[in-house]
């Protein structure tokens, strides 16, 4: 089966989930999912859209359509459930007050915990790592060590090729998307004059 | 940038103070810490405090990835760890985590030689001084 993904990179909440999803996949199987970005705020209304052959998923739906394909590199998609809910229900918020209190809950899970859940990146990381890493918010309570046991944890993942590699990725395709569309209008201006 | 996904062959608990080298290259840097945790964890349980708060910050005592340290010291943490009580947690939690990290990826240790750790414990959170 082919797959293609392409996020929205101005999307309000950023799939960074779905783009370490991907590349998960891609390092670690034989499949390979075709990334690509759009400069803009949705892409047909959604803020990321993953082509599975014929199938056509979106959003919060593209890590899970992932997880159940490729269940051996995306692991404990059932035990990551609740996690993946909190990630797009609490941890997108930008209201300080109500995401100190998620931010407390999984800084006191992290007490004993190095990964959300086991002993291995799993699907809730993935969720809960994205969600943090779209929320502008977020930033500097991790660079404060706010929350000691977050800001351990994320800064782990974040080393990793796949979480904090592949949103730099991202940032200069985007500038790269960026530079070629102001060339696209020059030169439309020109044939325009023309 | 390491990969989170290195596969390491387990290794036995009877091998841990000379473990057969399969990590990644030390720095310069790297390798004075890593001696410096080595001589530090010669003197559990004085030191669990050290390693506590270098474990605040770090998954692995030399940071993002596993090394010869965290096995030596490990082998050497586990059978004082084997005896803590909850009431020991708030002040060990990050060695904790740690050991139990490395008993589950790491080392091989039978279910009846490992560190049990008690989730259920409510620690009081920690805010930075």
């Amino acid at each position: 089966m082919s797959y293609s993904l392409t996020i929205a990179a101005k999307a309000p909440v950023v799939a960074y989930d779905a783009l370490t999803a991907a590349a998960f996949v891609n390092s670690e199987t034989d499949s390979s999912i075709t990334v690509d970005f759009v400069d803009e705020k949705a892409v047909d209304g959604a803020s990321v859209v993953l082509k599975a052959g014929t199938e056509t998923v979106k959003d919060g739906a593209v890590v899970e359509k992932l997880a159940s394909e490729f269940p051996e590199v995306l692991v404990g998609a059932g035990q990551s459930a609740e996690w993946v809910q909190v990630a797009s229900s609490e941890l997108v918020v930008k209201d300080f007050k109500k995401l100190a209190v998620s931010l407390e809950k999984l800084d006191a899970h992290l007490n004993l915990r190095s990964f959300i859940v086991g002993y291995s990146v799993s699907v809730a990381d993935i969720a809960v790592w994205g969600a943090l890493r779209s929320n502008g918010m977020v930033g500097s309570i991790i660079k404060n060590t706010v929350y000691t046991n977050v800001t351990r944890w994320y800064q782990f993942l974040e080393q990793d090729k796949r979480f904090g590699g592949m949103v730099e990725l991202m940032a200069k395709a985007v500038a790269e998307l960026k530079k070629k569309s102001k060339v696209k209008a020059d030169g439309k201006k020109e044939s325009h004059k023309a | 940038m390491s990969d989170l996904t290195a596969k390491f062959q387990k290794l036995s608990l009877s091998s841990l103070e000379s473990p057969t080298t399969q990590f990644g290259e030390l720095s310069d840097e790297q390798n004075a810490l890593q001696s410096q945790w080595l001589t530090l964890s010669k003197r559990f349980p004085e030191t669990f405090k050290e390693f506590n708060e270098n474990l605040k910050s770090k998954t692995y005592l030399l940071g993002n990835a596993p090394s010869e340290a965290d096995v030596v010291a490990f082998g050497r943490a586990l059978p004082l760890l084997k005896k803590f009580e909850s009431k020991d947690y708030a002040a060990n939690r990050h060695v904790i985590r740690w050991a139990d990290l490395i008993q589950n990826t790491l080392v091989d240790v039978p279910d009846s030689e490992k560190v049990v750790v008690d989730f259920s414990v409510e620690l009081p959170r920690e805010i930075k001084e």
